[in-house]
């Protein structure tokens, strides 16, 4: 992930040896622990919830719902000025001059930033930037700004980029990455990552009785988010605020600060709602503009706040996408289905930046499989670097591989489910495959692909969905406070980037509590409270909450020793539940939290605690899998996705309610990539011919489909809430089940996406001209 | 984005006189393609003069024999809702009801939906320097031109973006202009321009004229509107197509084909028309008016696929007015 901290070294920690039972309900599995010295005991298969897993609306959606939630997008401060960032209008170019004369002189302008770097390697990097007192006189000044360029060839195309005599998009010297990967012109690979070799591929496919290879293609995907990236930047004296559109505070907080080399003590970021990021707001700025810094600069130079928000072409410029990809994926199997080898060979392109692997799947999935190789190639373009999108080339990788087996499955005329069963030494997944088989109605598909009556068909298809558990295992804090009057509030300065983290951390206090959700007043999204990571890698929720629970508990522990003498008991004789603290022993001898709030010495009990490092996992990996049903009208080539059912582990979920909806967002997301989203460059001019919401079509509402969402909790004991992530794992199997889907209503394969109608009615007649 | 001023007439005389006393000034209805315009910096009127305060120009009326009068400024969302035009020129309300998203129809005007411009995302973005816009080049030439023209194209190449002027020739209908020299009509099938007349242009919208109305004759036969397209919510069409048939005795009397998102004005397939005409419609015709409404398509490097939904769509939209 990109923009994390470099860890620090890992120190010796004390720990104790306890048992707790994992796994799922059903099939419990005692397992060994060693948290850390001061952890609590994970909560696991024999803990009794009163609040946990239930269903919460999240705390802020009456705000956001009426309008009065203030977005980073909705702020002005009091003299605030209104940024504007140019960017390059060529895609590779040395900038000769930037004669920005006439912006300056306009009525209005205060600031004035150009950039110091000569070469422009995509259309659309920061070139300069203006502040103004209107937006409208903002967009004014960036327009009378001149550059002149010295053009260079270019390369936007993936395949031409990979061809010998292609036009560099760096000098030799200046290509990006690990210097210890093979490089070839535009090429950077092949780089075979952590896990991604087993075996030998080449013996493997040898001794297979049935063989497949399968070439896919996908299309960059840029992340669209409905809030652009921006920040509003206010001096006061030598110290900074920024509120910022962001999902990590405190990466916005140590990137300012190192580019303008003031103390991160000087620097406060405040993120209280986050209109969509993806992946794409996890650095300072973005992965192609360095705006938030720019409007610190201009901000300073004009003596008042400026604000800097990106518009909708800057959003599909510069600021991230997920990667293109060309993958071929070789698989053996023998005569019963066992697999005998996985050869996934990926090129990509993330544009000027590297890290377009797409292989990663293959660590997680099909763990069995004796023979395994992954090779990423990284091929430069003259466009803009991408950024994490929600779980970062696995979509595309378990599009390759996901549909290869399907069209294995056909080969060898197994079922899909019984091919993937055969493979899978996931307990969790051998659990949810029956589970998501029945929601979306198996039994009900053709046996035959393509064999329905009529130009209008149907047909259900799945693929599977893996990731790992990420979290931070330190530095992540947490206050909570108890007041005399009963009232509880909790702080975290880990931003809410739309998941309901805010609501889902409401929920562990107040379990912890003895408490409703309701009771609970959050505050999130603000450097001034403890440290949270940034919302990457699916590791908000379970970094912070058991943070949460170790502050609630230290919290509570006050409390009962300020309770404990009225009740005549000793404070570790308590309990706190439905609103009580009560003597363990005898329910009857109890006090209201607020009765036993009053008891306080003082104002208030204060608990901070800090993250102890993670437990022994019951799984390292997540599993997931993925059904869906579509129509597709052959004649046509429109496809209509029916249903979609996600069955994912996330640990045991916090909120439920909110899980599902992240679950069900990542299948709209996906459902959006497979059928419509496509950034397209001008083949000769290299700029972004659709850098619009108009003709970069994302889904909407109607062509959307029954979205079901069935979470199975996994008591997984990594931490002392065994709780998870779930942002990305169920992003990444949507791609793959929804190609399977439209094979089997059809019998056509589509091997690109999107699977627009052109390319359905070209899939089609492949198929016949095959048959 | 330029600095403008906005006249409010109450009259066309006035709005007329408005419009005309200032270079580039331009009139403005529903504004929805104006606003696009000016937010790309296409256009930079020095003045805007909002028809929307003239009266009787949003009026739907039925004439006794049928016919319909429909006010330029009537917006989508009440023609897609209007159950006499529903029921007598299904067509049109179907088209428009088509037509991008309840949020835009509910303001946009059928005025503003006829005389539209071009949606080409060269011609919309302004460092595109292309024929439209004076320059030298149609882009969509060795570009990107999965959404352009395989019939009538050169010199310039972008689709036709309205689905109501599809659904409009196919129902004979005619526009009324008043401008400076007067009121004339012009029927639909006329009013539109190849770009090989001038590509500037789609249209003879002559300088300071206004669209006030929108006629169509009582419905001989029955009518449909049916696209192909990407995505369900609000979309351009990849392909449309109107037609309105009148059968006797089984046999078509009248026929009208009209194709959408294929050609830089709405097109009418007189060969399909002729393929349909004294025939029944059944499978065997159908497949002889599919062939013949593609005589003459020449794609482009990316969009060959529009000729064969052409096919489709003709084929099944006849169908349904069996």
């Amino acid at each position: 992930m990109a923009q994390q901290p470099t860890p620090a070294p890992t120190p010796v920690i004390p720990t104790v040896k306890m048992k707790a039972k994992a796994g799922f309900e059903g099939k419990p599995v005692e397992m060994d622990i060693n948290p850390a010295v001061g952890d609590l005991k994970p909560w696991d298969l024999d803990t009794k919830f009163d609040v946990m897993k239930g269903r919460y609306p999240r705390i802020e959606g009456p705000l956001k719902v009426t309008g009065k939630a203030k977005y980073t997008y909705d702020i002005k401060l009091p003299g605030m000025l209104w940024g504007r960032m140019l960017g390059a209008s060529v895609p590779h170019a040395e900038v000769v001059k930037i004669d920005t004369s006439k912006a300056e002189k306009l009525p209005g302008v205060k600031a004035v930033w150009t950039t110091e770097s000569r070469t422009v390697r995509f259309a659309g990097q920061d070139i300069a930037a203006v502040a103004a007192t209107t937006p409208e006189i903002a967009l004014d000044a960036a327009r009378l700004i001149e550059v002149t360029y010295n053009e260079k060839p270019f390369i936007t195309d993936l395949e031409k980029a990979m061809e010998a005599g292609a036009p560099p998009v760096y000098s030799p010297e200046q290509v990006p990455g690990n210097s210890q990967i093979p490089r070839n012109g535009n090429i950077l690979g092949p780089q075979t990552g952590r896990g991604l070799k087993r075996g030998d591929v080449v013996a493997g496919l040898s001794e297979a009785d049935v063989s497949l290879e399968g070439t896919y293609r996908v299309s960059v995907h840029t992340h669209s988010s409905l809030e652009p990236h921006g920040v509003i930047a206010q001096w006061e004296g030598d110290e900074l605020t920024i509120y910022a559109s962001t999902q990590g505070v405190f990466t916005v907080k140590e990137g300012v600060a190192e580019a303008l080399g003031i103390p991160r003590t000087k620097v406060r970021v405040i993120t209280e709602h986050m209109g969509g990021g993806f992946g794409s707001k996890l650095g300072p700025s973005a992965t192609g503009s360095q705006f938030a810094v720019v409007a610190c600069r201009l901000a300073k130079s004009a003596g008042a706040p400026v604000k800097l928000m990106l518009d909708r072409k800057q959003e599909h410029l510069c600021t991230g996408n997920a990667p293109s990809a060309l993958m071929t994926v070789n698989i053996g199997a023998k005569k019963d289905g066992t697999f005998t080898a996985i050869h996934h060979r990926s090129f990509g392109s993330a544009g000027i930046a590297p890290g377009a692997g797409t292989a990663a799947p293959l660590v997680n999935l099909y763990q069995t499989t004796p023979n395994i190789l992954g090779e990423d190639h990284s091929v430069f373009t003259n466009a803009g670097p991408a950024a994490p999108l929600r779980a970062p080339g696995h979509p595309q990788g378990a599009f390759a591989l996901e549909s290869a087996i399907d069209e294995l499955a056909e080969k060898m005329q197994i079922d899909p489910v019984e091919l993937r069963k055969k493979n899978d030494p996931s307990p969790v997944r051998q659990m949810q495959y029956d589970i998501g088989a029945k929601a979306i109605g198996w039994e009900r598909r053709s046996r035959k692909a393509g064999d329905a009556k009529g130009p209008i068909k149907r047909g259900i298809g799945m693929a599977n969905g893996e990731w790992s558990v990420n979290a931070r295992g330190s530095e992540v804090g947490c206050e909570i406070r108890i007041h005399r009057d009963g009232s509880v509030e909790c702080f975290s300065g880990a931003q809410d980037i739309g998941s309901g983290f805010r609501t889902a951390m409401a929920v562990v206090t107040a379990e912890e509590l003895g408490l409703r959700p309701k009771d609970i007043t959050m505050h999130v999204g603000d450097t001034r409270w403890p440290f949270g990571p940034a919302s990457g890698g699916s590791n908000t929720t379970n970094s912070v909450a058991p943070a949460v629970r170790m502050a609630a508990h230290e919290a509570k522990m006050k409390l009962f020793a300020a309770a404990a003498p009225s009740l005549g008991a000793k404070p570790e004789e308590l309990e706190a539940h439905g609103g009580k603290v009560f003597v363990a022993a005898k329910p009857g001898k109890s006090l209201t939290f607020k009765q036993a709030a009053a008891k306080i010495a003082g104002e208030q009990v204060t608990a901070s605690a800090e993250r102890k490092k993670q437990f022994e996992l019951f799984r390292t990996e997540l599993a997931g899998t993925q059904f869906c049903e579509v129509e597709v009208d052959t004649e046509t080539g429109e496809v209509k996705i029916i249903k979609m059912v996600s069955v994912n582990d996330c640990g045991i979920p916090v909120n439920s309610l909110t899980t599902e909806s992240q679950v069900i967002g990542a299948m709209i997301q996906g459902a959006s990539w497979a059928l419509f989203e496509n950034r397209t460059l001008d083949r000769s001019y290299g700029t972004m011919v659709n850098p619009n919401l108009e003709w970069y079509k994302i889904l909407m509402p109607a062509d959307m489909f029954e979205a079901v969402s069935i979470l199975t909790p996994i008591a997984n004991l990594g931490n002392n809430t065994s709780t998870a992530g779930i942002g990305e794992p169920c992003s990444v199997p949507v791609l793959a089940a929804i190609a399977n889907a439209i094979f089997n209503a059809t019998g056509a394969r589509v091997r690109s996406l999107p699977i627009t109608p052109d390319r359905m009615l070209a899939a089609l007649a492949e198929a016949r001209r095959r048959a | 984005m330029n600095r403008f001023e906005v006249i409010k007439p109450t009259t066309l005389a006035q709005a007329k006189d408005r419009v005309q006393e200032k270079a580039w000034s331009t009139y403005k209805a529903g504004g929805i393609d104006l606003i696009d315009h000016l937010k790309e910096h296409l256009e930079a009127p020095p003045r805007l003069v909002d028809l929307k305060g003239i009266k009787g120009l949003a009026d739907i009326k039925v004439e006794s024999d049928g016919a319909l009068r429909i006010g330029a400024l009537v917006k989508l969302a009440d023609v897609e809702s209007d159950e006499r035009i529903r029921k007598t020129h299904a067509a049109l309300a179907i088209a428009a009801a088509e037509t991008a998203s309840p949020q835009v129809r509910n303001v946009a005007t059928i005025g503003g939906s006829v005389l539209q411009r071009p949606r080409c995302w060269y011609y919309r973005l302004e460092e595109y320097k292309c024929l439209k816009k004076g320059g030298d080049v149609c882009y969509a030439v060795g570009g990107e031109n999965r959404y352009h023209v395989i019939f009538g194209g050169g010199p310039s190449y972008a689709v036709h973006p309205s689905n109501t002027a599809v659904a409009l020739v196919a129902l004979s209908a005619s526009f009324v202009f008043d401008g400076p020299k007067g009121v004339r009509t012009v029927a639909a099938s006329e009013f539109f321009q190849l770009p090989s007349k001038n590509p500037l242009v789609e249209n003879s919208l002559g300088v300071a004229e206004i669209l006030t109305e929108v006629r169509i004759p009582a419905a001989a036969g029955r009518s449909i509107y049916t696209d192909v397209r990407e995505r369900q919510a609000f979309d351009w069409p990849l392909v449309s197509m109107a037609a309105s048939v009148r059968l006797d005795g089984g046999l078509v009397k009248d026929a009208r084909i009209v194709l959408g998102a294929v050609a830089p004005i709405p097109w009418r397939s007189n060969r399909a028309e002729a393929a349909l005409m004294g025939k029944p419609l059944n499978e065997a015709t159908l497949q002889d008016v599919a062939r013949a409404a593609i005589v003459g398509a020449a794609p482009l490097s990316d969009n060959g696929f529009k000729v064969g939904l052409v096919q489709t769509l003709v084929r099944r939209s006849l169908a349904q007015l069996a």
